[in-house]
């Protein structure tokens, strides 16, 4: 007890009210207590929660009809090269051989027969998304591949990344924008509630030039990361889509990620 | 003449590719074949198995691809004024397999004289924001580095071999350079590679003509999907709880151990 000795000495020799310091030194204790105490409650009560949803998926077989025909394993299309011959163009006659090789390179893909009208915008360089449902209006950059292989996701969550390496809205194929759903020093993201969106509700990109485009949500869908269909959320070809994704399910805090992902897909509405 | 056998020609080739059925690109049973005219200064025509594919093939460029059935095929090559394949200036059969993808080079051995090379294209996908770069030794000349960025990335190549590799998609300043030397034969040029296609680039011509130069074309759609979308860190805490919280920490530990403190010194007593 050598501590309290040499305090001992230091203390006034007969100190007349033991009762009272060692009261105020009992007081001192529990409202000491108490505050630690309220401090872990309060930390408790604004812990903050992972912006991550989890949602019902609905309109998944219609997303699935969109994709293109094998977009993987078989041989790509071909890229227009000059032919150097033959000089003379084969009869048009035969429909079911679209591969004549004299046609091959200039022949364009077949596609459905497109109406008449004006040819629907495409948004070549996208800058600002749009959600009326969920009062997104975000601006939008291009993004390409990190380099572990996974896609870029702007560090603001404020901004959506548009992938430049896939179509662009309102071309053929999915046209991909990808948001935070939260960020540890940003809070939630700009795409954090698309898991609210429903077939039907209304998404609009606008592109540098100030044209606009509608699209209209035929999808919502969430799925455990490793089940994520990448390649039809990334497909090039098949019907013109938009896809907004984002991540959602349960937050690892291990990690700092989430289990899933969650994609809303959108058709082009004709203008 | 010619034109009746132009028209034989392709339309023997497209009963051929409708017979293997209608789905676009290479189908299950055909093979694509890409010809590349590299020899300086003579027009010609190709044939495969005795049927006119290629009229008045100028040099220096790329014709095809060629949907071609799986087999084994005959390939001549004429003087354009050639009435058939039966004089050609090269000839050579091409094995093709189903689903491939293929180069037949007419081209300038290293000692200067014509031959006829097929390669195989590699048309594999390259990983999301990559682009695949392939350049093939096709010119009278000795072994050769190819540069990019001032870098060597393939060295000792030498006529009629191939090197290829794999880099992120962009634009690349490329040049190629006498083998382990700074001596510069071809560029430097900017060559754009985009993502998720490959680009085969031919070196065709005569080192001692002066004839030497670049011959490419380019397979797109062999892209992959990026390997994922990690879209969330998790939420960030609410800055004045945590500023709350601390305070009330440090007040209470503080009153603690004061109390502590005076507690142990009033039981001396």
């Amino acid at each position: 007890m050598t501590p309290v000795a040499s305090e001992q000495g230091a203390r006034p020799p007969g100190d007349q009210r033991p009762d009272h310091s060692r009261r105020r030194a009992a007081t001192s204790l529990a409202a000491g207590v108490l505050l630690i105490l309220a401090a872990g409650l309060l930390w408790w009560v604004s812990r903050p929660e992972p912006a991550g949803q989890t949602v019902s998926s609905v309109g998944a077989s219609g997303a699935l009809e969109l994709t293109g025909p094998t977009s993987a394993g078989s041989a790509p299309p071909v890229e227009s090269i000059a032919p150097a011959a033959p000089t003379e163009p084969t009869e048009p006659t035969a429909p079911s051989a679209p591969l004549s090789p004299a046609a091959a390179p200039a022949a364009p893909p077949a596609d459905q027969p497109a109406p008449a009208a004006a040819p629907d915008p495409v948004i070549a360089d996208p800058t600002r998304l749009q959600i009326p449902a969920l009062a997104v209006d975000a601006p939008v950059e291009p993004v390409g591949v990190a380099d572990d292989g996974e896609i870029e996701v702007p560090g603001d969550v404020a901004t959506v990344g548009w992938y430049r390496f896939g179509p662009a809205p309102g071309a053929t194929g999915s046209a991909v924008l990808v948001g935070h759903v939260d960020d540890y020093r940003q809070g939630a993201g700009v795409l954090a509630r698309i898991g609210d969106l429903n077939p039907g509700d209304t998404i609009s990109v606008a592109g540098n030039d100030g044209t606009l485009r509608q699209f209209s949500v035929v999808a919502r869908e969430q799925w455990a990361k490793a089940d994520t269909p990448l390649d039809r959320l990334f497909d090039r070809g098949g019907a013109a889509r938009l896809v907004l994704i984002t991540c959602g399910g349960r937050f690892d805090q291990a990690s700092l990620s989430y289990d899933d992902n969650i994609a809303v897909t959108a058709v082009p509405v004709a203008s | 003449m010619r034109r009746i056998a132009a028209a034989t020609a392709a339309a023997s080739l497209a009963v051929a590719a409708a017979l293997v059925g209608a789905s676009p690109a290479a189908a299950a049973d055909t093979a694509e074949v890409y010809v590349v005219h590299g020899v300086p200064g003579l027009t010609v025509d190709v044939y495969v198995d005795g049927a006119l594919a290629l009229d008045n093939f100028a040099p220096e460029t790329v014709a095809g691809p060629l949907d071609l059935p799986a087999g084994s095929h005959a390939v001549a090559i004429t003087a354009a004024d050639a009435a058939d394949d039966s004089n050609p200036v090269l000839s050579a059969t091409a094995d093709l397999a189903a689903g491939n993808s293929y180069s037949l080079v007419a081209h300038l051995s290293a000692d200067g004289s014509p031959t006829l090379t097929p390669y195989a294209n590699d048309i594999s996908t390259v990983s999301a924001g990559q682009a695949r770069l392939v350049v093939r030794h096709d010119a009278a000349a000795p072994a050769v580095d190819v540069r990019a960025g001032g870098a060597v990335v393939l060295s000792d190549v030498t006529n009629p071999n191939q090197g290829g590799l794999t880099v992120p998609a962009g634009t690349v300043n490329a040049d190629v350079v006498l083998a382990g030397t700074s001596t510069v034969v071809i560029g430097p040029a900017d060559v754009t590679l985009a993502e998720g296609s490959a680009t085969f680039v031919h070196a065709v011509g005569s080192a001692d003509d002066g004839t030497l130069t670049l011959v490419s074309f380019v397979i797109p759609g062999l892209h992959s999907a990026p390997g994922g979308v990690p879209a969330g860190t998790g939420p960030a805490d609410d800055p004045a709880a945590t500023v709350l919280v601390a305070a009330l920490l440090v007040v209470g530990l503080a009153l603690v151990v004061g109390g502590s403190r005076r507690f142990v010194a009033t039981r001396t007593h």
